[in-house]
C-alpha cells in the first residue's frame, strides 16, 4: 500500500497494519466495527498476541493516524550576499526569491532560510539580507552557514537571528536545526586576519580550511533535543552541510556525519535538508532522507565523484543566462510526516524529488532525467 | 692613416653600445639596489593583507581603496630575483593537476635508442620543463581565483562558478556555441564570462592573464578525452 514500507523488517510491518487496521476503524459503522473487532481479536488470540490492556489502544491509535496534517514550507537559500554597491546581483536574486514565495496562492506555513545568507560574512551583508528578508509574508526560520560565521565567528549573525541551533514542533512534525559548518582552527597558525579567514573559508575549492563538523557539543544539544520523542515522531532536521559524505575537497562533507547519523537512525520518518550545495541532491541512508537546496546566486556543478545513486541531476546550467541553474522552491510535509521536495529552478518547468521515489529506491516517481547532463 | 681611422671608429661605436646599454639598464639597476623587484612580484597578497589589517569598521571601503593588484606575471621571470614563492602559497590554497614527468625519456640507457632531436637533455632538464610549465598553470589559478586580477567589477572570480575549474571542460571545445551562433573557442567562452557574470573587460586572445587561464583550465582537465564540439 505503501512504497515506504517496500523492504520493511518486521516490526516495522506490525506496526504498519495495526496502525493501518486502528486508521480504518474510524470510518466504520458500528456494526462492521464490531465485525472487524471480533475479526481481529479472533486473529490476535490465533496469534498468540492478546494482552490485556488490547482496545486500550484505540485511543492511541486515533492520536498516530492524524498524526499530521499535510502543509507546505517553502525555502529559500545560499543568497552570497555583498553589498549593493558591490554587486546587486545576488540582492536582486534573493529579491526574486523572496517575491516568488509572496506571490504563493498557497502562503507556505513558513519559509526556511538555509544558510550563506552573506558572503563574506560582513555585518552590512548580512544586515541588507535581513532587510530583504523581512519583506516575506510568511514566518522565517534560518539556519547559519559558513559564509555567515567565519568572519566574526557568527557574532553579527547572532545578534541579528539568534541561537543557531533551535527546535519547534509544527502539526506533528518536529523541526530542529543545527550548526554544522564548524571547522578547525587554520587560521591562528597562519596569522590570518578575520577577513582573510573568511575569504579562505569562502573559496569551495581552497585546502587551507578544514572539514566541516557538527562537534561534540551540538551533538549532544541533538541527542538532548530528540530524547524525548518517540522513534514514531516525524522529524525534519536542517544543517547547513550535508550529513554525509560526498566530496571532502569541497566540503560537501561532514566529518562527523555518521556519528549524527547514529543519533538520526531510531527515527521511522526522518528527513535532513541541507543547503551549501546548490544544485538538486539526493540520498538515502539507512531510513533518513537527504535533500539539497538551490542557491539564488550560483549553481555549483556536480562533484567529480561521489554523488549519491539516487540523484537525479539538473540540466547543467546556461552561462547565458544569468539566472539558470538558481532558484527556490518548496517542502511539502505529507500525512505520512514524510518531505515531499520541489526544486522550483528559475525559468524552468519544477521539479518533484517525492519521498516515494525515495523510499521505493529509485523505482518509483522518478523524476525527469537531465538531457544535459554534467561533463 | 687608414688603420688608425679605423680603429677610433670601432672604439666609437664600442663607446656608443656601451652607453645604450647602460641608458637601457638604469631602472633595473636603480630597482635592484631598492630591492623592488621582489615586492612587485608580491604585490598580490600583501597588498590584501595590509588591507584587512586596517581596523574593521569599514571593511568594504577598504577593499574599494585596496590599489589594483600587479599580475604576478610570467614577464618578472626575466629580473634576476624572480620570487615564485607564490606558486608554492597557490599549491598549498588549491589543487592543480600536475604536470606530466618526463623523466624516463631523460633516464633511457638502452644503446639502441635513436639518440635526441631536440638537444642532449637530462633529469635536471626534465624537471625545468615540469617546472615552467606548472608555473604557468599556477599563474591560472591564481587569476582564476581572484576577481582584482580579473578585472572584475562585481567581485566576482571564475571559480564561484567553477571550483577546480569543474564546468569549464576544456576538452569539448572548439565547439558551436549555440547561444553565440558560431563555433567558439576556450577564451571565447572564457571572454563570456568575464564580460558578463563578472563585469570585466574582455582579455585579448595573447593577454599574458589568458594564456595563463586556458593553461589552468586545459590543465585542471588531464586524463579526459578530447573531443571537440561536444554538448
Amino acid at each position: 500500500m505503501n512504497t515506504r514500507y517496500r523492504r520493511e523488517n518486521l516490526e516495522t510491518r506490525v506496526e504498519r497494519e495495526r496502525t493501518e487496521f486502528f486508521r480504518d476503524l474510524k470510518n466504520l459503522d458500528r456494526r462492521s466495527f464490531l465485525k472487524v473487532a471480533a475479526g481481529s481479536f479472533a486473529a490476535a488470540a490465533a496469534a498468540g498476541k492478546l494482552g490485556l490492556g488490547s482496545f486500550t489502544s484505540v485511543a492511541f491509535a486515533d492520536e498516530t493516524a492524524a498524526k499530521v496534517e499535510p502543509f507546505r514550507i517553502a525555502y529559500i537559500s545560499d543568497s552570497h550576499l555583498y553589498v549593493k554597491s558591490k554587486n546587486d546581483r545576488f540582492a536582486n536574486a534573493l529579491m526574486r526569491a523572496v517575491d516568488d514565495v509572496n506571490a504563493l496562492e498557497e502562503q507556505p506555513d513558513f519559509v526556511f532560510y538555509g544558510g550563506d545568507l552573506a558572503q563574506l560574512g560582513q555585518p552590512e551583508e548580512l544586515e541588507l539580507g535581513a532587510q530583504i528578508l523581512k519583506n516575506l509574508k510568511a514566518p522565517l526560520h534560518i539556519m547559519v552557514g559558513e559564509h555567515d560565521w567565519y568572519f566574526d565567528m557568527g557574532e553579527k549573525w547572532q545578534s541579528l537571528f539568534g541561537s543557531p541551533c533551535w527546535s519547534f514542533d509544527h502539526k506533528g512534525v518536529h523541526f530542529v536545526c543545527i550548526m554544522s559548518v564548524l571547522e578547525e582552527d587554520f587560521w591562528t597558525a597562519r596569522n590570518m586576519t578575520p577577513l582573510e579567514r573568511m575569504q579562505t573559508v569562502a573559496g569551495l575549492d581552497n585546502h587551507l580550511q578544514r572539514p566541516f563538523t557538527v562537534g561534540e557539543a551540538t551533538r549532544k544539544w541533538l541527542a538532548d533535543d530528540l530524547a524525548k520523542l518517540s522513534d514514531e515522531q516525524p522529524v525534519v532536521l536542517f544543517s547547513h552541510s550535508p550529513l554525509y559524505h560526498l566530496y571532502k575537497n569541497w566540503n560537501f562533507w561532514t566529518e562527523d556525519a555518521e556519528e549524527v547519523q547514529a543519533i538520526l537512525n531510531r527515527f521511522k520518518t526522518m528527513t535532513v535538508i541541507h543547503g551549501h550545495t546548490h544544485q538538486m541532491l539526493t540520498n538515502r541512508i539507512g531510513n533518513i532522507d537527504f535533500h539539497g537546496l538551490l542557491s539564488t546566486a550560483w549553481p555549483w556543478p556536480y562533484a567529480p565523484s561521489g554523488n549519491p545513486e539516487l540523484t537525479v541531476m539538473m540540466n547543467r546550467s546556461d552561462p547565458f543566462n544569468p539566472a539558470d541553474g538558481c532558484g527556490n522552491g518548496e517542502l511539502h510535509i505529507t500525512a505520512d510526516g514524510l518531505v515531499d521536495k520541489v526544486y522550483k529552478i528559475w525559468n524552468r518547468d519544477p521539479i518533484l524529488v517525492s519521498a516515494a521515489y525515495l523510499a521505493s529506491d529509485g523505482e518509483e516517481q522518478r523524476p525527469k532525467r537531465p538531457n544535459l547532463p554534467s561533463y | 692613416m687608414k688603420k688608425i681611422s679605423t680603429v677610433l671608429f670601432l672604439l666609437g661605436l664600442g663607446t656608443g653600445l656601451l652607453l645604450t646599454l647602460l641608458w637601457q639598464h638604469m631602472p633595473e639597476f636603480s630597482t635592484r639596489g631598492l630591492a623592488v623587484t621582489p615586492a612587485k612580484v608580491r604585490t598580490n597578497r600583501p597588498a590584501a593583507r595590509a588591507a584587512t589589517q586596517a581596523p574593521a569598521a569599514a571593511p568594504v571601503a577598504q577593499a574599494a581603496a585596496t590599489p589594483k593588484p600587479e599580475f604576478p606575471g610570467s614577464s618578472s621571470q626575466w629580473t634576476r630575483a624572480f620570487d615564485t614563492s607564490w606558486v608554492q602559497a597557490e599549491l598549498e590554497r588549491h589543487e592543480i593537476k600536475p604536470p606530466a614527468d618526463n623523466k624516463p625519456i631523460a633516464t633511457m640507457t638502452d644503446s639502441q635508442r635513436q639518440g635526441d632531436t631536440y638537444g642532449n637533455y637530462t633529469v635536471p632538464d626534465t624537471i625545468v620543463w615540469e617546472k615552467e610549465t606548472e608555473r604557468l598553470v599556477v599563474e591560472g589559478s591564481l587569476i582564476f581565483h581572484n576577481a582584482d586580477l580579473l578585472g572584475s567589477t562585481n567581485a566576482t572570480s571564475c571559480d564561484m562558478c567553477h571550483p577546480d575549474a569543474e564546468g569549464t571542460h576544456a576538452e569539448t571545445y572548439p565547439k558551436f556555441q549555440v547561444q553565440l551562433g558560431r563555433a567558439a573557442l576556450l577564451r571565447d567562452m572564457a571572454n563570456w564570462c568575464l564580460e558578463n557574470p563578472c563585469r570585466a573587460e574582455p582579455m585579448s586572445g595573447d593577454d599574458p592573464r589568458m594564456r595563463a587561464l586556458e593553461a589552468y583550465m586545459q590543465a585542471q582537465r588531464t586524463g579526459k578525452t578530447m573531443k571537440y564540439g561536444k554538448h
